[in-house]
């Protein structure tokens, strides 16, 4: 294999697992159990948005006015085109090109932050204009008495999915740092995998955040 | 070189790239959907913005179903433990969202005392034009404004 060229070691397999296919296995099932309980836990937040569309839709309709959905579609576009570099480190990890996966994996960090760039620039606007949720409100120019509401499940949805971002990077620096200590094979190239399931799930996540609340109403 | 010696499945690049365009197209799609004048139309049988918005949720339907079948994987996986799990969790959450929003969008309905906004302060102050977002005439009028004045107070 690739080994030779790299002069990294080889993965060996877990001395409880019989095989690297089951070992692979049971880091995906685990994975898939976490990634179920983190659906479920942004599932919460959009019923709690369907909710509130459905019995105020026009204080929906005037907070989602606020939102530029320019900055969303730059956004969309981010995460996007992240997704399919993690998609395409995973296929480099599954060909052995460590090269290929560093860079992959570089790329999606850039497009991560260019993400949280374009998002602080959102959060700014609203700080500035008093948007912000509970207490801390103090907006202006509002006609629908319950359009903090939309508010409140703007920053509470996009911030957890910011945190997420934030999240998912930090795997990225650390898949950067294991692609540097073992060689990714056709056997082993659990850690990319994960760290893209993981992003895969951003992008899910956003894919109907974004036009629940920029292009609704 | 059976499939069986190697973990997990190779998603053939072309798949990953292909669906990838997809994604944006559908994005594309969506955003011009919003940017749809529908008042133009002059329909008025039936609620074009209602309709809008649901045709645009389903476009971040299939977007949702292209990101988890293809580039999480989920087309390819054999598992029957990691499909139970998926299949599992998505009708859970369908559960969850149909039972809470048929719960929440129908109260009222027989008893209207439900719709009232018990001690509902809003941190906004309705002042400019009639202040009657749609759903003021409602029962909860009377109790959310004495209740919005006296916000300001504490």
């Amino acid at each position: 294999m690739a080994t030779a060229s790299t002069g990294l070691p080889e993965h060996h397999v877990a001395h409880h697992f019989d095989s690297a296919d089951q070992e692979f296995d049971s880091a995906k099932t685990g994975m898939w159990l976490f990634l179920a309980s983190e659906i479920m836990m942004f599932g919460a937040l959009f019923v709690g948005a369907l909710v509130f569309l459905t019995l105020h839709p026009a204080a929906f309709r005037e907070g989602s006015h606020h939102l530029d959905w320019r900055m969303g579609a730059i956004n969309t576009f981010f995460l996007l085109t992240s997704g399919l570099t993690m998609g395409l480190a995973v296929i480099a990890a599954q060909a052995g090109q460590q090269a290929k996966v560093r860079l992959n994996i570089i790329i999606s960090l850039f497009l991560a932050s260019g993400f949280l760039v374009v998002k602080s620039m959102e959060y700014a606007v609203k700080i500035h204009h008093g948007t912000l949720p509970g207490r801390l409100w103090h907006g202006e120019g509002f006609h629908d008495p319950f359009a903090h509401i939309f508010f409140g499940l703007y920053f509470v949805m996009t911030g957890l999915h910011a945190l997420h971002v934030l999240i998912g990077m930090s795997l990225m620096i650390f898949a950067l740092i294991r692609s540097r200590k073992v060689q990714f094979t056709r056997s082993y190239f659990t850690p990319v995998e994960m760290v893209a399931l993981y992003w895969a799930l951003v992008d899910l996540v956003w894919v109907f955040l974004f036009p629940l609340l920029y292009l609704i109403g | 070189m059976s499939n069986h010696e190697y973990p997990g499945h190779a998603i053939p690049k072309s798949t990953i790239v292909g669906s990838y365009f997809a994604l944006l197209f559908l994005a594309a799609v969506m955003i011009g959907l919003s940017r749809l004048d529908v008042d133009r139309f002059g329909i008025d049988w039936m609620d074009l913005h209602a309709f809008k918005s649901v045709l645009i949720m389903s476009v971040a339907l299939v977007m949702g179903i292209i990101v988890s079948m293809f580039l999480m994987g989920l087309r390819y996986e054999s598992k029957l433990l990691n499909l139970t799990i998926f299949l599992s969790n998505f009708v859970f959450l369908l559960i969850f969202v149909l039972f809470t929003w048929t719960d929440t969008s129908f109260r009222g309905e027989v008893d209207p005392s439900f719709n009232q906004k018990i001690n509902f302060t809003s941190p906004i102050k309705v002042e400019e034009e009639s202040a009657t977002p749609e759903k003021a005439p409602a029962p909860a009028a009377p109790q959310a404004a004495p209740a919005a004045e006296a916000a300001p107070a504490k």
